[in-house]
């Protein structure tokens, strides 16, 4: 029926006819007021017409019009110009650069529009402020520089990708990541290896990146329909310019290394003490002499840690500290031995050009970067072409096109014995570096004499963070090539018939080897393990559109269908039992232990349509709808409709503002729309009977129920709202925009707890729960001096979050520490509540309910010292009060420096590696903090840090708000200094421009609890998570 | 040229719509997994979901687990207290908590599965396409499985029989629920226990008596659970015929047999987890535990003076290996044994059911019994007793005498089998351990009545299940 709708619109719109008046030659040259330089490529139309013509390399054009007609000038990074032609054939016109302009051209959804006639909530991201920050992904430029928008990089990981959110979190189970769509096409985004901790948005360059922007609410991203409930990045690459070819070059350096001190640690004496009090204490209580029970407790430790620092076997005397005769051998700092400066370089070069008719624009790099931590590393090299030529009248056609090869080695992360920063934080200094022999002094390798690795501290036997990382293999090889095909058909001067057609391919290599001698793989003789993932995505999408201009009236719509669909193919291998540690491929592995391979499928069938209606230039309506039929989703559930509708006045050209003069623009913007996240499992909906070895037993081939069935599963439906005013005042020196926004979520996918004791499952997925989100984005740029010699503005941006769950089917779901209920935001800590320490018995105590006769809560707690006892309960919130950034760019003659602080304020983070150094003596051997030589001891009562006890069973180290701790801080995420040398100097030897500059990121971080790095996901600190670095980096941008 | 443009144009879109059959488009098949209607319409798949089952029996998360855990509470064994890889220290120091229980949380989880895959495949099994002999066969194992998982659960989250059939038992369902079906509280002791002979006896009625891959239910692996059952109710007579039927026509284990340590099955064995190079449970076996030369955990120790005051010197049961030649040392808190033999491959089968406790189990049964046949109770104690020792002799105790030496023999002849800590709960025992067996629990003594001898229902069952909420065991928080 739809279908059969959008037939007969169509044919009706062909049917109609607009007359042409006579047209002569117009011409004229356009130049740039500031420079006076003459300005190539600048777009000439005839307003409310879709042809246009281009300024040659003089800044030249002609154009064939009326002469009632009116012409737009219009050129990225300048203010648009309207000229009413009134009859003339000479016009000469100067465009003036400009900040943030009602004129400027915004990247939107399936188009482009001018501010002015953007109803929705769009964030640009110039190319000015890409290209100065040397950044390593494109994700980390966007910290702190949009308002409603988060990024959070949760790990230093070199090749790693960052946590976008665009205003708040919308879901509870499914994913919060927007949708990224690169050149019109949307693209796989996240992980594409199987176990390494990648990102595949990583393979783009972020030097081709002409713009980004942030589609943020329902009326900018709802043309994107399902996939746009968590907002949209809009990325376009670089293209050609009409012109002599231009040659850019640019060279980098830097230099990497932590960017928060970690956890203060005992030292090997003090560790060695803390153990050899309670001995030498216990001694002297039974009546030993000093001397004896201090040679007793010696002996006792060295037998307890496994290991002795000093150089004697009785080296503390009885006042506890080292005899004379006995000395220090060692101390182990590990987490400074783990942690080494890594050295980023980057090499990267365009060529761009072309005439009247077709621009080329073709750019290479070669980017490598090294992590802080062992084997950890990041290296691309791509390739890409994009081609726009305009072949003949009516049909113009384009290319891009890019290939880019990436490698990456993954340091370990998670909780396993190999990760080498879990190593560092939980084994103690006493532990040496290198194997050492009875006399304390370091073996040998007898051939090489290189020192041998001390494979056996006992805190992770048989691991060695550095030896390891020497001998074990975590690589990810990534190809992609990406290659998309359009054309443009001018049917009629109003009518234009769009195709593209983009094909993505992805092929993701890992390649894992385990040593046969320690570690992982030493009982299995040594374990070679490769994944091959190929993902082969095709997006198809034909849209006609519609521009019509008549008296004051504008109309600009769209209709299209996509169709898209993703083939993943995953292949993996692994063999054990290697004779020798020279060869590590499969092959030469003598056992195989696993081998499998399988497929997933994904669809999607869509048709949209957009009309964006415009009356004098001042009062704007948009409209869009969108279709969408997924794969994913039950039977009962297939298709979705989502739409959105969305006004804009511009205020400041009303009659009644004319006598306010410090008001230069004032733009009113109200949008309400729907969009749907449907990032589930490709077959989430169906009842599956799972078919794998892991099922196996005993060589017969086993199955077992792997997922229950609900017909009904759908997407995720977020209705938006956004209200906002956009500003210029005092001559556009001021500028900015202040937005109210809510996000609420229906039909939220959500893993329903069930009684494990019901089916054997203990979750479902279900659509049952319901969050709303709401903020307030305020973002303002002033530009404080603005003349020949130098330019300075300084900006900020300020987000509010709220965030409530308003429906759950169940009472409460436990997630980690979180528990989820109606009525309060889903980042609540729900955990025991540590009452402090027994001031008689040095005992940690939790609180807990008093309970009545009939066993329900009187309101009243007691505390008790027994942790299982603890009750638990709401202490606060993960999710930040505000956040968002603020900097400053300033121009002073050749010099450039712009900085950027991004900031955070409110909202409480989890330490588990706190609690881990917190273990009060109960694991012997695995390091302490400092905050232990405050523990409770009969003569210091009054403190926060329970008894310390060999084999302590206190249980002090579990889940409680003893470990939860003030999350705000403030980072220079960014300052960079550059020099443009003299332009004209510069051309004397052949040189278009030529600049140096050095950048520092995460420079500077100010934090309110100190040991580890702020940057944290929601859920805690947990498993020792590679930490963020401070990277210095010098250049160079050369210009041909 | 224009019209001709428009109308091509026009045709392309017109037939783009109408191009796709969307249906057939959106409806795509995973390629790992099948429908779940098609498990029990195919007898082939019907069989390899009863495969599956087994699997789970033997998944390093159920019955490896278990075992271990059974010893390290039961007093004569212990877990060392450094290089313990986090497993067991909770659990053997009584520190087990909604949140954190290694091996209890897991055998609900299991458990549950377990049953949650038996129940609908029973209720199916009458209409599948299957042969007789299969149907029979395959409800025969549906329902020993739902036994087994029962047995366990009811046993760790419940007090035992001996203590009243009218305590809080554990979630009995026998019948196909859907998630959207109200959650289940705790049924009694009594009832769990009821349904478990209903089950076992069927069960032994159906399975055949070809059967004889002991990797697999047999009628003498059923006859083995029915006895533990019987023993647990109470059930003396049945228990005693329930035990002979299992260990009729068994050979015993020769000595050079049982110092070799289990790997493969040998005569005696009634039931195991068959474990092939490829498809093990790695350092998660019992052996990988057990083992004695740091190429598993090697992180499970025995009772010194257990070991040291209760073996003769010539009872090969007592003499467990401290170092193995070419080995490295270990540290050791008490003494390391070879019972279950390590290899480096880590292939060895894991033995779950063997005929000498099926003797014990005849023997304890027909003394305690006031009908029973004290002669047969003391031959079948010596039966044990003289495999082990070349020089024991026949035992002449009667009455409470006969019944604590057969307790001490199993003791003797069981450990580090997963029946220790049972054991411990249904003889009501308080546990009492000593720092000169090598014991450094705190604490060291947990008395039956203590709240910490049940393990608490999982936390993710509590918050899932608003019924059981209110019925956790006592003294564990919310």
């Amino acid at each position: 029926m739809f279908k059969k709708l959008l037939t007969i619109v169509f044919m009706v719109l062909l049917s109609s006819q607009i007359a042409l008046a006579q047209t002569q030659n117009v011409a004229g040259v356009v130049s740039d007021s500031e420079s006076g330089e003459p300005l190539a490529a600048v777009t000439v139309q005839i307003e409310g017409e879709n042809v246009g013509v281009t300024t040659d390399m003089d800044g030249e054009y002609t154009i064939q019009a009326s002469p009632n007609d009116v012409l737009l000038f219009s050129f990225i990074g300048y203010e648009t110009l309207r000229v009413p032609i009134e009859g003339r054939v000479t016009i000469n016109v100067e465009l003036s650069p400009d900040i943030a302009l009602l004129d400027d051209v915004v990247v939107t959804a399936y188009g482009n529009q001018r501010r002015r006639a953007v109803t929705g909530a769009v964030s640009s991201v110039t190319p000015q402020t890409l290209e100065a920050r040397p950044i390593t992904t494109f994700q980390s430029a966007l910290q702190g520089i949009s308002s409603g928008v988060s990024v959070t990089t949760t790990t230093g990981q070199p090749g790693a990708g960052s946590n976008i959110q665009i205003r708040g979190a919308g879901s509870i189970n499914a994913s919060t990541q927007p949708l990224y769509v690169i050149d019109g096409v949307p693209v796989i985004s996240g992980n594409t290896s199987s176990v390494a901790s990648s990102n595949i948005l990583n393979t783009l360059n972020p030097n081709d990146i002409q713009s980004i922007s942030l589609l943020k609410d329902a009326s900018a991203a709802a043309l994107y329909g399902s996939r746009a409930a968590n907002g949209v990045v809009l990325i376009e690459t670089k293209r050609g310019r009409e012109g002599p070819a231009r040659i850019n070059v640019r060279v980098q350096r830097g230099v990497s290394n932590l960017a928060v001190d970690q956890h203060e640690t005992l030292s090997a004496t003090e560790y060695y003490r803390q153990y050899w009090r309670q001995y030498f204490d216990s001694e002297v209580a039974g009546g030993a002499a000093a001397d004896a029970a201090a040679a007793t407790a010696n002996q006792s430790t060295i037998d307890l840690l496994g290991a002795n620092p000093f150089s004697t076997n009785n080296a503390l005397g009885p006042d506890g500290q080292i005899r004379d005769g006995s000395s220090l051998v060692y101390d182990t700092d590990w987490v400074d031995r783990v942690i080494d400066t890594g050295v980023t370089s980057e090499y990267a070069f365009d060529v761009s050009g072309g005439n009247d008719r077709t621009t080329y624009f073709l750019s290479g790099s070669a980017f490598d970067q090294e992590g802080i931590l062992p084997n950890s590393s990041f290296s691309r090299g791509s390739v890409r072409l994009n081609i726009d030529s305009q072949i003949n009248d009516f049909i113009s056609v384009r290319l891009r096109s890019n290939t880019t090869v990436s490698e990456q080695n993954n340091a370990p992360t998670g909780g396993g014995a190999n990760n080498p920063l879990r190593f560092a934080n939980l084994t103690s200094n006493v532990y040496p570096f290198y194997e050492r022999n009875a006399n304390n002094e370091i073996v040998r390798d007898e051939v090489t004499n290189r020192p041998l690795y001390n494979y056996n501290a006992p805190t992770v036997l048989d691991f060695h963070p550095v030896g390891l990382a020497e001998v074990d293999r975590y690589l990810n090889e990534t190809m992609r090539s990406t290659n998309n095909i359009g054309a443009n058909i001018n049917l009629m001067e109003q009518l234009v018939f769009k195709s593209d057609l983009s094909l993505d391919v992805i092929n993701s290599k890992d390649n894992r080897y385990w040593n046969r001698d320690h570690g992982n793989a030493e009982p299995v003789g040594g374990r070679a393990s490769q994944f091959y993932n190929r993902y082969v995505t095709l997006n198809s999408t034909n849209q006609l559109q519609f521009i019509e201009d008549f008296e004051d009236h504008s109309f600009d719509a769209i209709i299209g269908q996509e169709y898209f669909s993703r083939h993943d193919e995953f292949l993996s291998a692994e063999t054990t039992s290697f004779v020798t540690g020279l060869l590590t491929e499969l092959s030469a592995g003598s056992s195989i232990t696993d081998a499998s391979s399988s497929f997933s499928d994904r669809r999607l069938i869509s048709f949209f349509s957009r009309l964006n209606y415009g009356y004098k230039d001042k009062y704007y309506l948009t409209t869009s709808i969108r279709r969408d039929g997924a794969s994913e989703f039950g039977r009962n559930n297939k298709w979705g409709t989502f739409g959105s509708v969305g006004a804009s006045w511009i205020i400041s050209e009303e009659s009644f503002m004319n006598d306010i003069d410090f008001i230069n623009t004032l733009k009113l913007r109200a949008s309400y729309g729907t969009t749907g996240n449907n990032s589930i499992g490709a077959y989430a909906a169906q009842g599956l009977l799972g078919f794998s070895s892991a099922f196996d037993y005993n060589g017969l081939g086993g199955s077992t129920y792997t997922q229950l069935a609900n017909p009904d599963l759908k997407w995720e439906v977020i209705n938006s709202t956004d209200v906002g005013v956009e500003f210029e005042m005092l001559n556009s020196r001021l500028s900015g925009e202040l937005v109210y926004w809510t996000r609420t979520s229906t039909d939220l996918l959500f893993s329903r707890p069930i009684p494990v004791s019901t089916t054997g499952f203990s979750d479902i997925e279900s659509n049952l729960a319901e969050i709303k989100n709401s903020g307030i984005e305020a973002n303002f740029s002033y530009r404080l001096i603005n003349n020949r010699d130098m330019v300075w503005s300084v900006n900020a941006n300020i987000t509010t979050l709220n965030n409530e769950i308003t429906s759950l089917p169940v009472d409460f779901v436990q997630n980690g520490t979180k528990r989820f209920e109606e009525g309060v935001d889903r980042y609540q800590y729900y955990i025991q509540e540590f009452a402090g320490v027994d001031e008689a018995t040095g005992a940690p105590l939790w609180f807990r309910d008093i309970l009545d006769s009939e066993g329900n809560p009187t309101g009243e707690r007691e505390t008790t010292s027994v942790y299982s006892q603890a009750d638990r309960y709401r202490l606060g919130s993960a999710l930040e009060d505000f956040y968002g950034g603020f900097g400053s760019n300033l121009n002073y003659k050749g010099f450039d420096v712009q900085m950027l602080w991004s900031y955070k304020v409110g909202g409480k983070i989890y330490d588990f590696t706190r609690s881990d150094i917190l273990h009060m003596g109960s694991q012997p051997g695995q390091q302490l903090s400092t905050d232990v030589l405050d523990a409770w001891t009969p003569d210091n009562t009054q403190t926060d840090v329970p008894r310390f006890g060999i084999n302590n069973s206190d249980n002090f180290e579990g889940t409680s708000s003893r470990f939860i701790y003030d999350g705000d801080y403030m980072r220079l995420k960014n300052l960079t200094v550059g020099y443009t040398f003299d332009r004209d100097l510069m051309n004397t030897i052949g040189v278009r421009n030529l600049r140096v500059f050095i950048s520092g990121e995460n420079l500077l971080t100010f934090a309110a609890y100190d040991g580890l790095d702020p940057e944290l996901p929601r859920s805690g600190n947990s498993n020792n998570i590679f930490p963020a670095s401070r990277t210095i980096t010098g250049g160079i941008n050369l210009g041909f | 040229m224009n019209i001709i443009k428009k109308l091509i144009t026009v045709l392309l879109f017109a037939m783009l719509l109408n191009a796709c059959d969307t249906e057939r488009v959106l409806n795509v098949d995973p390629s790992i997994s099948v429908s779940i209607d098609q498990a029990f319409t195919d007898p082939e798949v019907f069989e390899s979901y009863v495969i599956g089952i087994y699997d789970e029996l033997s998944d390093p998360a159920y019955l490896p687990r278990l075992i271990p855990w059974s010893d390290v509470r039961g007093g004569d064994a212990m877990v060392i207290p450094t290089n313990n890889f986090g497993r067991y220290p909770i659990e053997y120091n009584f520190r087990e908590n909604p949140n954190s229980a290694y091996g209890s949380d897991d055998l609900w989880f299991q458990g549950y599965d377990i049953i949650g895959l038996a129940n609908p495949a029973l209720a199916a099994i009458a209409d599948a396409p299957l042969s007789d002999a299969n149907k029979a066969l395959f409800e025969a194992e549906l329902l020993a499985f739902r036994a087994k998982a029962y047995h366990d659960l009811v046993r760790v989250f419940a007090l035992p029989y001996s203590a009243g059939r009218d305590n809080p038992g554990v979630v009995l369902n026998t019948e196909v629920k859907n998630p959207n079906d109200p959650p289940l509280g705790r049924s009694t002791v009594g009832e769990v226990y009821d349904q478990m002979v209903i089950d076992l006896e069927r069960a032994e009625s159906l399975m055949p008596e070809s059967r004889t891959n002991v990797f697999l239910w047999t009628k003498k692996s059923i006859q083995g659970m029915l006895a533990r059952v019987h023993l647990d109710m109470g059930n003396w007579a049945d228990a005693s015929a329930a035990a002979q039927r299992a260990f009729s026509g068994v050979q015993l284990m020769s000595q050079a047999e049982y110092a070799a340590g289990f790997d493969e099955p040998n005569s005696e064995w009634l039931m195991a987890g068959g474990v092939t190079a490829d498809d093990s449970n790695g350092f998660l076996s019992v052996h990988s535990f057990w083992d004695t030369r740091r190429l598993g955990y090697s992180s499970l120790r025995l009772d010194i003076t257990f070991m040291d005051d209760n073996f003769t010197a010539t009872d090969i049961r007592g003499y467990p290996l401290l170092r193995q030649a070419g080995g490295s040392p270990i540290v050791s808190t008490g003494y390391v044994s070879n019972k279950w033999e390590h290899n480096p491959n880590f292939n060895q089968d894991e033995m779950f059911m063997r005929a000498s406790e099926m003797y014990l189990i005849a023997a304890e049964a027909e003394a305690r019994d006031p009908q029973g046949d004290v002669g047969l109770a003391q031959d079948f104690l010596f039966e044990i007793q003289s495999r082990a020792d070349v020089n024991a002799v026949r035992s002449g105790n009667t009455g409470q005498a006969l019944i604590d030496e057969i307790i001490l023999e199993r003791r003797k002849e069981l450990y580090a089998e997963g029946h220790a800590y049972f054991d411990l709960q249904r003889l009501q025992k308080d546990l009492v351990r000593t720092p000169a067996g090598g014991h450094y629990a705190d604490p060291l003594d947990i008395p039956f009545n203590d709240f910490r001898r049940l393990s608490p229902i999982p936390q993710f069952e509590l918050d899932a299940n608003e019924v059981i909420r209110d019925q956790q065991n006592p003294g564990y928080g919310s």
